[in-house]
């Protein structure tokens, strides 16, 4: 079985249920069975309260046309705490989404993320951050891994997915080594050689999840890493679907 | 048959990569019935002089030379590159590999007219490196920008007998390019991204412009592979990719 941790139904032409059948149109084509979703259609990197609530309830809408296939994360925002709880109560705690995506607007360990990471505790579901490291420099509230450290050695009982392995990943993975409840996200960057490797080496393959970052990326170069990468059968299957599977309760 | 017209082995100067060896990259090859690869040196793009690096890779590959195909890099810039040409010439070359960013030189550059007119005598396909890694992964003391691609329609347009290959393109640039393009102007897979990237831009392109190439083993060869598996394509537009457009650009044997 195989379950993608990170897809968004942006860079597909047409509705919310348009876009999550040509999704899963492409995912039929490498037996990927379940797609979690998130960020809604616009990309707004600074989302206001509004904006939050639109483009979750984007995600939602597509969810209830293949609720089968696919998984919702909820947008939130430090810059919006109080619009982010009430986010995670609609979402979440009443409704069908199973983790939250933190994305670019503050660093992770903004002050305005504590109450949405303690809330999440609570809930028992994942935090999704975006990481990067970019040699050709950060956007202004664009964590690194050591943004991401900060705020999970603060919040030992929560448990964070690394998007991007950090972006540049030989100095992502080794980051994250000694923050256990970090687990390193595959995907999004080119498919280079080691990468799944280095991260079964460092972390351990239950540290490990599979994620595209579709549909701006194929499907096919994020799968590579997973299925290119010299590991052993049990790693791969824990890193494609049963790790997700623990952290997402299903 | 499968022809990975991308493949680059050696020392890549960053970081460890396995499959590097012309012997390890073979059993990679096998492992997705890949028949033939064309290869350069890493060692082409830092070498002060293109022509070691060549010449090393020459030695690694011989033997074995019925599964990978010798693509010599090329730095117009550098003295004596002509002759240098005339003896990769008599080699049997299958190509020639630039890299005008890591080289300094770009796409208007007289030298690299003089390169391609060269290339055209010599009947000896060009394939144009636009980027060996993505520029947010450099290492802090070699940041190098991507190739400027403006220009190549007009060049290409020019020499519509030589076969011009962009490798490590990715969608904005093959898109915006591609259509203004002249038919001699060929682009591989490696970078193309999205949900089913390739067959999309094969229906933009035409599969005729599209060339089977995994960047292996910086990137794992499994990425061009499956997204193979992922584009919708006819199987006359499939093995166009795979394999028929780069018989037809080097000939059998190649």
């Amino acid at each position: 079985m195989i379950i993608d941790a990170h897809c968004h139904l942006t860079q597909i032409n047409g509705s919310a249920q348009s876009a999550a059948d040509e999704l899963l149109y492409y995912a039929d084509k490498h037996a990927i069975s379940k797609c979690i979703v998130c960020l809604g259609d616009k990309l707004k990197p600074q989302p206001m309260a509004k904006d939050l609530r639109e483009d979750n309830d984007y995600i939602l809408s597509a969810l209830e046309h293949r609720p089968d296939r696919l998984i919702g994360f909820a947008y939130a925002s430090p810059n919006h705490p109080e619009a982010s709880l009430a986010e995670l109560d609609r979402c979440i705690a009443n409704g069908p989404m199973r983790g939250i995506k933190l994305w670019i607007c503050q660093h992770a360990d903004h002050p305005g993320n504590r109450p949405i990471v303690e809330r999440c505790i609570e809930l028992g579901v994942p935090i999704l951050q975006h990481t990067w490291i970019k040699a050709t420099g950060n956007q202004e509230g664009e964590s690194t891994p050591y943004h991401l450290v900060s705020l999970a050695q603060r919040y030992p009982r929560a448990q964070f997915l690394m998007a991007h392995s950090g972006g540049e990943w030989l100095q992502g993975l080794r980051i994250i080594k000694h923050t256990p409840n970090i687990f390193a996200d595959l995907c999004g960057g080119a498919p280079e050689q080691g990468q799944t490797e280095l991260a079964v080496k460092l972390l351990g393959a239950k540290r490990v999840v599979f994620g595209s970052d579709a549909g701006g990326r194929s499907f096919a170069s994020q799968l590579a890493k997973v299925f290119g990468a010299d590991i052993c059968e049990e790693d791969r299957g824990l890193i494609l679907a049963e790790n997700i599977t623990r952290m997402i309760g299903l | 048959m499968t022809i990975d017209c991308n493949a680059t082995l050696g020392g890549w100067p960053f970081r460890r990569l396995a499959h590097s060896t012309p012997r390890d990259f073979i059993e990679l090859m096998d492992e997705h019935d890949i028949a033939r690869a064309w290869a350069a040196p890493f060692e082409g793009i830092l070498y002060k002089s293109a022509y070691e690096a060549n010449e090393e890779f020459r030695g690694k590959l011989s033997g074995l030379e019925h599964r990978l195909t010798q693509i010599a890099v090329v730095n117009p810039t550098y003295p004596l590159w002509e002759d240098e040409l005339s003896e990769y010439v008599d080699w049997g070359v299958g190509g020639l590999r630039v890299y005008p960013s890591y080289h300094g030189y770009g796409l208007d550059d007289p030298a690299f007219a003089a390169l391609l007119e060269a290339a055209g005598r010599s009947s000896l396909p060009v394939q144009i490196v636009v980027r060996v890694q993505d520029e947010r992964l450099h290492h802090p003391l070699a940041k190098v920008a991507p190739v400027e691609l403006t220009g190549l329609a007009t060049i290409a347009g020019q020499l519509p007998h030589l076969p011009l290959i962009v490798l490590c393109a990715n969608n904005p640039e093959a898109q915006s390019l591609g259509g203004a393009c002249p038919g001699n102007v060929y682009f591989d897979i490696s970078h193309i991204e999205g949900i089913g990237g390739v067959g999309k831009l094969a229906d933009q392109l035409g599969p005729e412009r599209l060339l089977f190439g995994t960047h292996a083993p910086l990137l794992y060869l499994d990425s061009s592979v499956l997204k193979m598996r992922e584009a919708d394509l006819a199987d006359e537009a499939r093995d166009l990719i795979l394999g028929g457009n780069a018989q037809r650009i080097l000939g059998e044997g190649f």
